[in-house]
């Protein structure tokens, strides 16, 4: 098992330095690229909905997030202090015509970490709120 | 070529149309320097290609950018089409949100050059 946690500001300036933290580690572990990728890209959509959302783009607030490899399992945690986020994991999609049509600038983010993780929680736990990614790989 | 952010964006102008290469990561940190290149494209010419073929990373920020002008540019006539190539992921993220029931996705530069 490998487990690593880094703390970050709530700035999105530190999100790609987050992103290649995690990279690095998960070359460590042989995952291939692609799947490198899409698990950056699911994570840095949480960190932004953290900051977005919990935090209100406040940008000097903390996040924790911890990353677990385990046998064939990598898990992501984001935790934070800001706002709570409710998840109906039933009703994360997307209507591009209807966002097309309103201007929206927004409502991409949980469906593509849906997409590219196998589970997504998002829940509270211990006086920290929480974003869990779950992906089974190799 | 800018470089402030981990996103390099290079702007072309081919007759009357604008092409703008991403490389690097369109992200939270680096879309308002899009934003802000893609709104000068806009004042010269509302025909704009996006070349996506070296693009490592979109998050929704950036996806919602590209969106967020589509309506506009149409309304004077011109449209954002978008290149790319050998480059999965990012295909993926736009196959998923649905973005080619609304906007024309190539291969190759030439056909997207030619579909104005």
């Amino acid at each position: 098992m490998a487990e690593i946690a880094i703390t970050i500001y709530s700035n999105p300036i530190f999100i790609p330095p987050l992103l290649s933290f995690l990279d690095s580690f998960l070359k460590t572990e042989d995952i291939e690229k692609e799947e490198r990728k899409k698990i950056a890209i699911a994570t840095e959509e949480a960190v932004t909905n953290i900051i977005k959302h919990s935090y209100e783009n406040k940008k000097d607030k903390i996040i924790i997030v911890e990353i677990k490899f385990n046998k064939d399992l990598l898990s992501i945690t984001l935790k934070h202090k800001g706002k709570s986020f409710s998840l109906d994991n039933n009703n994360i999609k997307v209507n591009i015509n209807k966002i097309l049509k309103e201007k929206k600038k927004g409502g991409f983010g949980l469906f593509i970490i849906k997409n590219f993780v196998d589970e997504l929680e998002i829940g509270e736990k211990e006086g920290w709120k929480f974003y869990l990614l779950k992906k089974k790989l190799k | 070529m800018s470089n402030k952010t981990n996103l390099k964006i290079n702007k072309e102008l081919r007759g009357d149309i604008c092409i703008i290469k991403l490389n690097g990561s369109l992200n939270a940190y680096s879309s308002p320097e899009f934003e802000e290149e893609l709104k000068k494209c806009i004042n010269e010419t509302p025909k704009i290609i996006l070349d996506l073929k070296e693009l490592e990373y979109i998050s929704s920020i950036g996806l919602g950018v590209i969106i967020g002008y589509l309506e506009e540019i149409r309304e004077k006539g011109g449209d954002i089409k978008i290149y790319i190539e050998n480059n999965p992921v990012i295909k993926e993220i736009f196959e998923i949100t649905g973005f080619p029931k609304i906007m024309s996705f190539f291969e190759n530069l030439e056909d997207a050059i030619q579909s104005f």
